[in-house]
């Protein structure tokens, strides 16, 4: 089929109750799901798969909430909060920043896996700068 | 003298701070909220710092995000410009608190000009003129308000005690409208400030707005310099000023000054200030209320006298002492400043905010422009709309008005409406050329003729 065939074709399959449609033609592949966007394999080896929707855009930046300095522990020697690769859920201290002498918590408002740690410890922050990438769609925790 | 100063402000006047401290030497520290990321402001200063989101409540208002901004920068003094937080008693004791050194009059000296009457009370008792009127908040209630009122003689005013802006205010010309014209403004008054207290004065008719800059050092010393003349205000906003006032001859400037003068140490103001008088058509002369910050016309006067006021702010505010007297300061010539705001002034000067698609500005001798616009920039719509100010100096007042017709015929902003048509049918106004110019002179001579 031509290109001009095969609009034909799609726009008298719209009218009919086929819900699925396959054809194959020698490097020439049609298939065809009512519902979903009619996809064209180019003449090419590589078989035809449906396209997949582009990933969405799983990585959320967590913004300071003030101006201040950021610590990733308590004074002393502490452990961090949380580090590279920690799952953290909704409410969960991540940090905190200290202004005035008052130290404020930061806690997290998503669930998700902290892909990045964007400040160092100790820096300064302004409203709005980006604490931490969040992975909203990590896999499954491995155990 | 300082090394770092946090400029707690935005807009033209946080450029003009910048520029100053520049000048001085002294380092310098933006901040702003998210949608102003791209001011000028923040592009002219060595470092800037993001402190919260639009609203100005959560951001330039927000006390403890500036402080906190001050602490991370290592600023060791704040300049507040005007508007925000510039008046607020509370933020000066704050920075006091923190060991920053705010750039303003002390906290004393605010409280007692803000409070409109505790100042009246103290210019009395100082010996500088001042409106008849109550002696105290008046209430609503209180029968001897009518004896009052016809002692004063109408028409009277009656005005909040906290209030600014043109808000918390009702002119009462006959005794029957009293009674509501008190509860109207104690309602507004309540809404704009939150606070309803209230009092009256005479109502002074014709009356031209002259206003003394006024420079203190921490010694008591305290220096006047030429008038200028705001007379030409919009719901008490003012749009145009000029110096020295066509009506003001040297006698009066002489008196006056020395009026603003000890009304100035009567509070032992430091750095700079400004005094605010009604003159009435007779040359008597009222004190109205002190502006204790550095006021938006500022450059009218920098025109004139060749000053720098936001250097001398500075330099008075890290302690150094005043270098010259009133005597010392010659008037150059005449300035008249238009301030152009982003609104349309044929649809009831509603706001113009926007994307400005094109900027060219204006030059030649004598003309200074002071703005934070460029062909580009966004004017949001959480802060007021003046854009910019536009200053001419002329050998005289006639140089001076041929000279802002010049300028107005240049400037051109497009993408938003501004106010450039409404100062041009000022400047083209035969009364404005007269000099015949009291604060009724917009509704009289350029709304009502439309």
């Amino acid at each position: 089929m031509n290109p001009e065939e095969l609009k034909n074709f799609l726009s008298s399959l719209r009218n009919t109750d086929i819900e699925e449609f396959r054809f194959e033609s020698g490097d020439q592949k049609v298939f065809l799901k009512k519902g979903d966007v009619a996809h064209i394999a180019e003449p090419r080896a590589a078989s035809a798969e449906p396209a997949q929707a582009p990933e969405e855009n799983k990585l959320v930046p967590f913004k300071s909430p003030m101006v201040g300095t950021f610590f990733h522990s308590e004074s002393g020697d502490h452990p961090p909060f949380v580090i590279e690769g920690n799952h953290i859920v909704p409410g969960q201290k991540i940090g905190i920043i200290e202004t005035m002498k008052i130290i404020k918590d930061v806690t997290s408002d998503i669930k998700g896996k902290i892909a990045k740690i964007s400040v160092k410890n100790g820096q300064s922050v302004e409203y709005g700068q980006e604490l931490f990438l969040i992975d909203t769609k990590p896999e499954e925790e491995k155990e | 003298m300082f090394k770092k100063i946090l400029i707690a402000n935005r807009g033209e006047i946080a450029c003009r701070v910048i520029r100053a401290a520049r000048e001085l030497g002294i380092k310098t520290v933006a901040v702003h909220s998210e949608i102003d990321r791209d001011c000028l402001h923040v592009k002219l200063a060595d470092e800037s710092i993001c402190i919260g989101p639009n609203p100005a409540a959560e951001s330039y208002l927000n006390i403890p995000s500036i402080i906190s901004a001050a602490e991370i920068s290592g600023a060791d003094a704040i300049h507040p410009g005007y508007g925000f937080l510039a008046e607020n008693t509370y933020f000066a004791e704050v920075c006091e608190s923190c060991g920053i050194k705010f750039i303003g009059p002390g906290r004393e000296a605010i409280e007692k000009m803000g409070d409109k009457i505790a100042a009246r009370q103290l210019m009395q008792k100082a010996g500088v003129p001042v409106v008849p009127g109550s002696e105290g908040a008046i209430n609503v209630d209180d029968p001897e308000i009518f004896k009052l009122a016809k002692k004063i003689g109408y028409p009277v005013i009656v005005k909040a005690t906290a209030g600014g802006g043109g808000k918390g205010m009702r002119v009462v010309v006959t005794e029957e409208a009293l009674k509501n014209a008190i509860v109207m403004a104690q309602n507004e008054a309540k809404a704009a400030f939150g606070n309803d207290e209230v009092y009256i004065e005479k109502y002074i008719e014709e009356p031209r707005h002259i206003e003394f800059q006024i420079l203190g050092d921490a010694k008591g010393k305290v220096v006047f310099l030429p008038e200028r003349d705001c007379s030409i205000q919009r719901r008490h906003q003012k749009l145009l000023e000029e110096s020295p006032s066509p009506f003001i001859d040297a006698s009066l400037r002489k008196k006056m000054g020395k009026a603003a003068r000890h009304a100035a140490q009567a509070v032992h103001y430091v750095t700079v200030g400004t005094v605010e008088f009604l003159v009435d058509k007779h040359g008597h002369f009222y004190f109205m209320e002190m502006n204790t910050r550095i006021q938006v016309e500022h450059p009218v006067t920098e025109m004139i006298t060749g000053l720098d006021l936001v250097k001398e702010q500075i330099k008075l505010a890290a302690g150094e002492k005043l270098s010259f007297d009133s005597d010392d300061i010659d008037i150059l010539g005449h300035a008249i400043e238009c301030r152009l705001n982003a609104e349309d002034p044929d649809k009831d000067f509603i706001p113009s905010p926007g994307k400005i698609t094109q900027f060219i500005s204006t030059g030649g001798p004598g003309v200074r422009v002071d703005t934070h616009i460029y062909a580009g920039y966004t004017i949001p719509s959480y802060y007021d709309s003046l854009i910019a100010k536009i200053i001419v100096l002329g050998h005289d007042r006639a140089e001076a008005i041929a000279r802002m017709q010049r300028v107005l015929k240049e400037v051109k902003i497009e993408g938003i409406k501004t106010t450039i048509p409404l100062h041009k049918k000022i400047l083209d106004n035969d009364y404005f050329h007269r000099g015949d110019v009291c604060t009724d002179f917009l509704p009289k001579y350029i709304f009502g003729v439309e």
